[in-house]
């Protein structure tokens, strides 16, 4: 009952605006929310219409101010998984130890599901129903450019906190602490496997940990900041790996596993403490600094301001950004520091971000397009696990993206022939179904929620084309009209 | 009770087909109809470890190189299967064996991309345009497409995959079919009026009503496709789950519809870093069931296996000795594998650059002979029979620099 009072409510909240006379081009309102939220909603439109667009950028830059609302308070008060300390989930849930029979990893995959399960309706209730849109648009971004995956051993269970301890608090703050974060929670080291990467000739060199292993080394330089042209060179992902060495894990006698998974400690015992060379740089061997001092080199490189910046471009603006926007976007970077705010700023004040051609122009992912379904409709979704499996038939589970360069965000990736059926298979969902499992109890006493057309086109601004309004004008049945809009170009595109 | 792999070896009786026997496994209908020459193409993303699965067993490098992973002698424990005295086989590729038998299959070893590019991204880019600009922005096989020389289906070119791999980007129509699809799926609108309507929805854009028009088309033809094949089963045999149930609908659906001239599928996670084990192990695991489906696909042709050709492929190879974690990092030449009626298989093909220090690339990595592009302009040729100018349309910018022998 919980949940379907709390489905209701939620959905209210798309739409509780007091419409107020224009003040800003509908066009460019609708243009904004498409780019800096996941999708407008009649309430948003509104909203903005009363503020104006600049106080909505600056708004949307300033996460901090923006409280969520009671509704969503509550709902997310109810995944008490999504609170815990790494240290408690270890404890909880990680296998016991290493070499489990498959019965008992299976088990052990049982228990954890409720871990996965929560985080992923944690990340739809905020995508869905959180005003701090820009926020949440920014974690995903970051998740997928510092992309790891819930299969890999433990990152079931740490990843949660990865997301929410290493990349939320820091969406829009300095690059490097983003980079420090990162490259120092467990749920990264696990997966691009550093915290087994050893010098082989260390005193601690044994067992499973017998070398190097230049895994993470070569995705911090190649996805992570410079680029896969950006000047580096097979002998600096050495090195890099080199000065990684006993970066890893919590370790020692005295530690149990579940403490060993949850922290991230320097293992001098495991390190190179050679001298080396790295990006042209000469870096001292002197233990944990070396890793500092490389991580400082390279997030100021040149090519790290301008890979950073093309990506936020790409997500952001077009899927090949024009040279002038990445280079304007760059100079703010190295000229703040990394201050990725002010890159973000520099970006949405552009005259790139506001070129027509560059609107409604990027083909949605199945996370964008399904989110942007439930904002635009109010529809209620009861069970959001079933709203996860949709978005996954459509190609995007959460957190599974198994390789580190994360989902991308390019038409190319995403606009296929299957992709479009797909979404009016979704569109039909959205506006006939309850995101409700076949046997849930509740399936008999909720019905589909109306949803009212005349707000769905008026949040979308004056952007339905002619042929889109007729189609959905002659439409016969009045049930087929919101499918019609869902399914638009005007609305698979954003 | 009928296994699936039975069922399908009566399916030619059921469905009144008189078939010939041609020797190496293969079929012919006797039929009128010109035989449909297809191309399948299986992409290993990640960097498959090619030493571990053409393994070079008689460089003593091999085993120096590789205290804890190396796969052992033929004979011994957990060893590779003898393939021509100098090679042998991962184990867990057993299923394969058959096809090595009756020479329908063969490898290029010591092939690949001619750059130092070691990474994954770009370097399934570079092979997935067959193009080492790597912002070139279409897949070869979407420009394969446009030079085919019949279409006798309404679907030449079909990818598994939620996603369109970079691989069939480009201009021509290609139909996406997900993983999941199934039997019972819903081909389409219950009610032609709808589907008036979404078809209105979209005429004014001209990308979207292509990928519309193809995607009812192909949905429908597919689910119908899978229908048939249910039906002719007495509706068991579901398929298996993961790749081998993937290779068995691809086949059910070219069984029906001979006509899709070309398919990709990719299957992911050959990025071996950690613990890739030897005969037995992590990559063992995932080799036994790539194994599997394709002997899957192949037995599940039927006859039509003797009009295709199987390419397996993957980005690049890796290090020659492992890591300090039992694993191997990201290295440069990888074997190609080629499976099918045409191909002159029983063979090794390529010439082997040897695994000693001073033979590696930049000191560390098997060294390529053979360009990954002159694999595919000699698989298009022996199959497609396709000339240079053809050629030049589909692989631009790039001359073979050496002969492979690649189809009987």
């Amino acid at each position: 009952m919980r949940n379907l009072l709390l489905a209701s409510c939620l959905s209210v909240l798309l739409f509780n605006a007091e419409s107020l006379p224009a003040a800003e081009d509908p066009n460019q309102v609708l243009h904004l929310l498409n780019r800096i939220t996941y999708g407008p909603t009649p309430f948003e439109q509104a909203e903005v219409q009363r503020i104006g667009m600049s106080a909505y950028i600056e708004q949307q830059l300033h996460p901090e101010n923006i409280p969520d609302s009671q509704q969503l308070q509550q709902a997310l008060a109810a995944l008490s998984t999504t609170r815990e300390s790494l240290y408690e989930l270890s404890q909880q849930y990680l296998p016991p130890e290493e070499n489990l029979s498959p019965d008992e990893k299976k088990a052990a995959r049982q228990k954890a599901k409720i871990v996965v399960d929560e985080m992923r309706e944690a990340k739809l209730l905020r995508a869905i129903y959180s005003q701090a849109q820009l926020q949440e648009l920014m974690v995903d971004f970051w998740f997928n450019h510092f992309n790891v995956f819930v299969d890999k051993g433990p990152d079931r269970i740490l990843i949660g906190t990865y997301e929410r301890d290493a990349i939320r608090p820091h969406t829009m703050g300095k690059f490097r602490d983003l980079l420090e974060a990162v490259s120092h929670h467990p749920a990264m080291l696990v997966y691009l496997d550093n915290y087994l990467n050893t010098d082989p000739n260390s005193m601690a060199a044994r067992g499973k940990k017998n070398g190097i292993n230049e895994n993470y080394a070569r995705e911090i330089m190649e996805l992570h900041t410079m680029g896969v042209n950006g000047g580096y060179t097979q002998a600096d992902v050495t090195t890099l790996a080199h000065i990684l060495t006993g970066l890893g894990l919590g370790y020692g006698p005295r530690k149990d596993r579940a403490e060993k998974f949850s922290e991230v400690a320097f293992d001098p015992k495991r390190h190179d403490f050679s001298s080396k060379e790295f990006l042209n740089t000469p870096v001292y061997g002197r233990g944990e600094q070396e890793i500092e001092q490389a991580l400082d080199m390279i997030a100021n490189q040149p090519a790290t301001a301008h890979y950073i910046s093309y990506k936020i471009a790409q997500y952001f603006v077009t899927d090949n950004p024009p040279e002038t926007l990445v280079k304007a976007m760059a100079d703010t970077f190295t000229r703040t520091g990394g201050d990725i705010r002010s890159v973000l700023s520099t970006m949405l004040y552009s005259k790139e971000f506001w070129d027509p051609k560059n609107t409604n122009n990027k083909f949605k992912s199945p996370l964008r397009y399904a989110v942007s379904a439930i904002r635009l409709s109010g529809a209620p979704v009861y069970d959001m696990d079933v709203l996860h499996q949709h978005i996954q038939q459509m190609g995007e589970p959460l957190y599974a993206c198994l390789t580190p360069d994360g989902y991308a965000n390019v038409n190319d990736i995403w606009l296929n022939s299957d992709a479009l059926l797909k979404r009016i298979d979704f569109a039909r969902v959205t506006v006939n179904g309850k995101f409700l499992k076949k046997d849930d109890s509740r399936q008999s006493s909720v019905k589909p929620t109306e949803v009212s057309l005349p707000s769905m086109i008026s949040a979308m601004g004056g952007l339905l084309s002619a042929n889109t309004q007729k189609t959905i004008n002659n439409a016969e049945q009045p049930k087929i009209k919101p499918i019609l809009l869902l399914s638009s170009p005007e609305f698979v595109y954003y | 009770m009928l296994t699936r792999r039975q069922f399908l070896q009566s399916i030619a009786v059921t469905a009144g087909y008189y078939m010939l026997p041609l020797g190496k496994g293969g079929f012919a209908f006797a039929s009128g109809m010109p035989a449909q020459k297809r191309l399948i193409v299986l992409f290993l993303r990640g960097a498959v470890d090619g030493l571990s699965v053409v393994v070079p067993y008689r460089e003593s490098d091999y085993y120096g190189k590789r205290p804890n992973i190396a796969l052992a002698l033929p004979g011994q424990e957990g060893g590779v299967i003898d393939l021509d005295g100098s090679f042998g086989l991962n184990p867990s590729l057993a299923p394969l064996m058959p096809y090595w038998n009756n020479k329908s299959l063969a490898f290029v070893h010591a092939c690949g991309i001619p750059t130092n590019i070691r990474s994954h991204f770009e370097a399934q880019d570079i092979i997935e345009t067959a193009s080492l600009d790597s912002v070139h922005p279409y897949g070869w096989m979407n420009t394969l497409v446009g030079v085919l020389p019949d279409k006798h289906s309404s679907i030449a070119a079909l990818s598994f995959s939620n996603k369109l791999p970079k691989i069939f980007t480009g201009t021509n129509n290609v139909a996406t079919v997900s993983p999941g699809l199934k039997a019972d799926s819903k081909p389409g609108f219950d009610n032609p009026k709808l589907e008036q309507d979404f078809a209105s929805l979209y005429a004014g854009n001209s990308a979207l009503n292509g990928l519309y028009n193809e995607g009812t088309k192909s949905r429908a033809q597919l689910v119908d496709d899978l229908r048939k094949e249910m039906t002719a089963s007495g509706g068991g045999a579901p398929f298996p789950d993961g790749f081998p149930g993937q290779a068995a609908k691809l086949a059910a659906m070219i069984r029906q519809d001979p006509g899709i001239e070309i398919a990709f599928m990719d299957l992911g996670g050959w990025d071996t870093h950690v613990n890739q084990g030897n005969g037995k192990g992590q990559l063992a695991e995932k080799l036994d069931k790539l194994g599997v489906g394709l002997a899957t696909l192949a037995q599940d042709l039927g006859s039509e296996y003797s009009n295709t050709t199987i390419m397996v492929i993957s980005e690049f190879g890796r290090t020659v000795a492992e890591n300090g974690n039992k694993g191997t990092d990201h290295g440069h030449g990888n074997v190609v594998w080629l499976m099918g009626g045409g191909v002159n298989g029983g063979k090794v093909h390529g010439s082997w650059p040897g695994l000693a220090e001073n033979q590696l690339f930049e000191g560390r990595d098997l060294a390529i002979t053979t360009d990954f592009r002159t694999v595919i302009i000699t698989v298009l040729k022996g199959q497609f029979g396709f000339d240079d100018a053809t050629i030049a349309k589909v692989i631009p910018n790039f001359t073979p620099n050496s002969d492979l022998n690649l189809f009987v």
